[in-house]
């Protein structure tokens, strides 16, 4: 073969591998796809024996903050619930419809850090609930003397999932297929010192509320388990 | 009478005009991508002067391309490795995974001089394909777990260097007390940015001084890491002493400002100090062997 025959093959080829990844960048959105999501109406606000605390506000003040969250996620839900006992546990979740890399949900370890938190340990584990065992991430944020233990999942398609290469692996694996998963990042935190303690209200919360939502509603929150 | 001369077209260019424009089709939506979004962040900032450096390594070694021998080819394995480059380009930028898009033109540059021009251009071209490496933003998993050990590493050697010239300090975990004021060791200070643009600067630098001597470059390529954690533990006490004689509002002054400046002037000097040392070291060691290593 001679060299411009040669070269003008080697052209062929590249030309080829650009169009291809043209072609291969997902766009098929899962999220299009079933009924939609409506965190107001799917998350109760009063089960088990949790209630939810109109007295605390959980608006967001930082507008910066608040403007950032309205680029990236369709819906976001803030509630406090308080028990019979007096305790109290603060339930965030939030729902995007686009997991592609720059509209991905923000894993809680980088947020709380970003807003100067001091992330102490981040541990994975497994929560057990009636409707089956949840990958999660345990993790406590402190600032001062504000101590946050942290338990989260993040759900991208039909997957339950938590932290950063499980969550670049989901949206490969979707993405490879062309499609462009949804994502829902569900986080409940309390404020104590003894994250075991705090660990298992939250452990008792998520299933009492998972028990609470109808089963066939159940998946838009942890996916297929 | 003439039958070239209506060719007007060089001959470099005739040859290598359909691989360049390949590159072109394939790399400028990369670096479009990288300009309008990774490269404005700032723990990336040093990713358009790797790339400038990249370029003008490539231009400045073009000559070794005309001289190549051509019998060092190498059309199979240098097939291979571009399809396999390609592959990792069409994942890398489908899915928007940079560390394979960026990657991948490693992969591709080393497989098009194999088919081309032969071992011998990829021998002479290494270093600029090599620095590649350096535009590939750090994996988040690989960062989170070297970011806290690093940071722990670093306030524990300043903990003990300043409490060994009597200053009234005490630590706990990353956060340094001394006399009446605080500093948390941020995750800057753990330096793992700066860490990777010293490695960068470090490298560049031994390449452009040229050494015939492969002992230095080995021994000071691995001395560099050792280097910039040095660097950051200077940085780390060089505040802290500023924050203590001059108070708060000075350290943080001088932390946006200078500390990083402090950082690079102090790793430069080490890099080049143990540079001249170990020349000094190789002269007598190897003095009398004679041998020529490249």
């Amino acid at each position: 073969m001679n060299h411009s025959t040669r070269n003008i093959f080697l052209l062929a080829l590249m030309v080829v591998a650009s169009v291809l990844a043209i072609a291969l960048k997902p766009t098929i959105r899962m999220a299009d796809s079933g009924p939609k999501i409506n965190l107001e109406s799917l998350i109760p606000k009063q089960f088990g024996q949790w209630k939810i605390d109109e007295t605390i506000s959980n608006g967001i003040v930082n507008p910066e903050v608040a403007n950032q969250l309205d680029i990236i996620y369709n819906q976001t839900l803030s509630r406090t619930y308080r028990n019979e006992n007096g305790q109290l546990v603060m339930l965030s979740i939030a729902y995007g419809g686009n997991q592609s890399r720059d509209f991905q949900v923000h894993r809680p370890e980088t947020c709380y850090a970003a807003q100067g938190f001091k992330i102490e340990s981040k541990v994975k584990g497994l929560l057990s609930t009636p409707a089956g065992d949840i990958p999660v991430m345990r993790i406590v944020a402190n600032q001062g003397q504000r101590v946050e233990p942290i338990t989260y999942w993040i759900r991208i398609g039909e997957k339950p999932l938590r932290g950063n290469l499980e969550q670049g692996f989901a949206r490969l694996f979707y993405g490879l297929q062309g499609k462009v998963a949804d994502g829902l990042l569900f986080r409940v935190s309390s404020l104590s010192s003894s994250s075991a303690e705090a660990y298992n209200i939250q452990s008792k919360f998520v299933g009492e509320l998972l028990s609470a939502v109808p089963s066939a509603e159940r998946s838009k929150l942890i996916g297929k388990i | 009478m003439f039958p070239h001369q209506g060719k007007t077209i060089p001959t470099w260019l005739r040859e290598w005009g359909p691989i360049l424009l390949g590159l072109s089709v394939m790399y400028v939506p990369t670096y479009y991508g990288l300009l309008n979004g990774l490269w404005g962040n700032q723990d990336q900032a040093h990713g358009p002067i790797v790339f400038i450096v990249v370029a003008f390594l490539f231009w400045q070694n073009r000559k070794c391309l005309e001289f190549s021998p051509l019998e060092s080819r190498s059309p199979v394995l240098g097939c291979i490795i571009l399809v396999v480059g390609l592959l990792s380009y069409i994942v890398g930028r489908s899915q928007e995974i940079l560390l394979l898009d960026i990657g991948s033109q490693i992969l591709v540059f080393s497989g098009l001089l194999l088919i081309t021009r032969g071992f011998n251009a990829l021998k002479a071209m290494w270093f600029p394909l090599f620095f590649i490496f350096f535009m590939i933003p750090l994996p988040g998993v690989f960062l989170d777990a070297v970011t806290m050990p690093m940071k722990m590493a670093v306030s524990y050697i300043a903990e003990h260097i300043l409490y060994w010239f009597n200053y009234p300090i005490a630590r706990t975990g990353v956060i340094l007390q001394i006399g009446q004021y605080q500093l948390l060791v941020a995750d800057a200070c753990a330096g793992m940015h700066t860490l990777i643009s010293l490695e960068a600067l470090g490298l560049l630098y031994l390449n452009l001084v040229r050494h015939d001597s492969l002992f230095r470059n080995i021994t000071l390529a691995i001395l560099i890491i050792p280097i910039s954690f040095t660097a950051n533990v200077i940085r780390v006490i060089v505040l802290t002493l500023v924050t203590f004689y001059f108070g708060d509002a000075v350290g943080q002054g001088f932390v946006h400002g200078f500390a990083g400046m402090v950082l690079f002037v102090v790793a430069l000097t080490l890099i080049m100090g143990v540079d001249s040392t170990l020349q000094y070291i190789g002269k007598r060691w190897f003095s009398h062997t004679k041998v020529q290593l490249t």
